[in-house]
């Protein structure tokens, strides 16, 4: 199979995948897309490059997780310079139901290793150890991670009670 | 502490996303101008199929396919949150986002005349609270869905809202509008906006939007095993508003989809991804017992997967942005240009299919369909 139709396959296979991890890390779904295509535009820049991987997927998506922190931190050092007035950046949300928006809005709320490890392990099902080879940690602080973050996830989902009440008239 | 579906939440991003290679070839042929010298011509790489969900018209073709009539364009919305819902042929939603200086609004544009006309009203959350969905629910009534799991409710098309407060039964009353929830199935009264939540709903799946009121609850997804190395194709039904339900499933791949549709409320079919090829399962008592169809439908690019049976008995399937359509219960499929019908919710008198950004298409009949322009608003 030629290097391109052998990107072309990959991506027709795990681009959804993909997307899907990378917009719980990022809370964004067009920033998900963006990172997923530009990593799949990296490889078919040079396909042969992962003939030589053992885990093509694997490599994508490290290539795209990296691509959305790198801008993380453009996007925050810039927020930072720009003066006050600038409009929140509103984030792209794909037409999900309302429990799966909470959902990646709640991680969100994580600090970003501890989101990454979640994500990782729940939606790649990557073991623990491959999550501790990703990260650069140990298996010990990943496991850490995993059950803080599930705690915390879990309050931020908690049941509210709903109360009826009239909200403004328009 | 209750489980986390982080599995649900993988499924149905990834029934979101719609492949568009054609955008990673663009983007590796800029990146390979950027490092090479100047004087090196650009190398155009033939574009893959598979772009998405095609918004045009289709070529002219036989009577039985769809075809889409646009009206004279509209100025897009600013900042849409969701595609346009709809109540009915005549009343549209289309929640949007609206800035000005440094405070944005999330408001409401209402229409009443089919889109020709729309009108804004503020939409009954706080500016941090994220609008996740619109439904519509006859002419009147409105549903908003937010980032903390509640819903807001209107019957008066947005004018005034509350906030809704499920109770749960043991059954969806008849005349009640399925809600898309999420792991829970809720149904509104389109009349007074109450609404409620089932009791024991099956775990995987959704009410196809597609099937007519009072011909019974249909669900289908995916159940991952084996830390995903296989699926399997879980399809429900119940034709007494969930209190008792007949089961099936039916192997399917990892990275696929499954859809379900029945117009009638007895003859329904199931579509199953398993790798390059989808299969097609058909029922005639109502989803008790299935039979394979013999027609295997090849799958170009793996994407979300789609299908509604129209009132003419015609079943259209669209898996990633291949359709095929069926006349004859399907045992025989043709490949149809890609357009509104397999995506089809069905709304008091016909159906309608919108994507965001796109506007919507409306249909009396599930064959020819009228779109209409997402609103420019000031």
């Amino acid at each position: 199979m030629a290097d391109d139709e052998h990107v072309r396959e990959l991506y027709a296979a795990s681009a959804a995948r993909l997307v899907a991890q990378l917009y719980a890390v990022t809370g964004d779904f067009g920033e998900a897309q963006d990172a997923v295509h530009d990593a799949f535009a990296r490889a078919l820049a040079r396909p042969g490059r992962l003939r030589r991987v053992d885990n093509p997927e694997a490599w994508l998506r490290t290539v795209a997780i990296n691509l959305a922190r790198s801008r993380y931190r453009r996007r925050a050092l810039f927020d930072r310079l720009v003066r006050t007035g600038r409009v929140p950046r509103s984030p792209v949300v794909p037409e999900l139901s309302a429990d799966r928006i909470a959902l990646v809005t709640a991680l969100q709320r994580l600090p970003r290793g501890t989101r990454e490890a979640i994500v990782l392990h729940h939606l790649a099902d990557l073991p623990v150890t491959e999550v501790a080879d990703v990260l650069g940690c140990s298996v010990s602080a990943v496991k850490a991670r995993l059950v803080r973050g599930r705690q915390a996830l879990a309050s931020y989902l908690g049941d509210t009670k709903d109360e009826t009440k009239e909200l403004r008239h328009v | 502490m209750s489980e986390i579906d982080f599995t649900g939440l993988r499924d149905d991003v990834q029934a979101a996303f719609r492949p568009r290679y054609t955008e990673v070839v663009r983007r590796a042929a800029r990146r390979r101008t950027r490092v090479r010298t100047a004087g090196v011509t650009l190398v155009a790489v033939a574009a893959a199929g598979g772009a998405g969900v095609a918004a045009g018209i289709p070529p002219g073709g036989s009577g039985a396919d769809p075809t889409v009539t646009p009206t004279t364009a509209a100025p897009r919305a600013a900042s849409p949150l969701t595609a346009i819902a709809a109540g009915d042929l005549e009343h549209l939603f289309l929640p949007y986002r609206e800035c000005a200086e440094r405070t944005c609004a999330q408001m409401l544009a209402v229409s009443s005349d089919r889109g020709a006309t729309w009108r804004a009203s503020y939409l009954p959350v706080p500016e941090d609270v994220i609008v996740l969905a619109v439904t519509g629910h006859g002419p009147d009534t409105v549903v908003v869905y937010d980032a903390t799991n509640r819903l807001f409710v209107s019957t008066d098309r947005g004018r005034s809202w509350r906030t809704a407060a499920p109770r749960t039964v043991p059954a969806i009353p008849d005349g009640w509008s399925p809600l898309p929830a999420g792991s829970a199935i809720r149904a509104i009264d389109p009349a007074t906006g109450d609404v409620v939540q089932l009791a024991g709903a099956p775990r995987y799946g959704r009410p196809a939007a597609s099937v007519p009121p009072g011909n019974g609850l249909w669900l289908a997804g995916l159940r991952y095993d084996h830390g995903r190395e296989a699926a399997v194709a879980v399809v429900n039904v119940s034709h007494d508003g969930g209190r008792t339900w007949v089961g099936r499933e039916f192997t399917a791949s990892a990275n696929g989809g499954t859809a379900v549709a029945s117009h009638d409320g007895s003859t329904g079919y199931v579509v199953v991804v398993e790798g390059t090829q989808a299969r097609v399962y058909r029922t005639v008592d109502g989803g008790r017992t299935w039979e394979p169809s013999t027609a295997q439908l090849r799958v170009h690019v793996p994407g979300p997967v789609a299908a509604a049976v129209r009132p003419d008995g015609t079943l259209i399937v669209r898996i990633g942005s291949t359709a095929y359509a069926s006349d004859d219960r399907g045992t025989t499929f043709r490949e149809v240009a890609d357009g509104p019908g397999a995506g089809a919710v069905w709304v008091p008198g016909g159906y309608v299919e919108s994507r965001i950004g796109q506007g919507a298409w409306l249909s009396t009949d599930g064959r020819e369909w009228t779109r209409v322009a997402e609103p420019s608003l000031r």
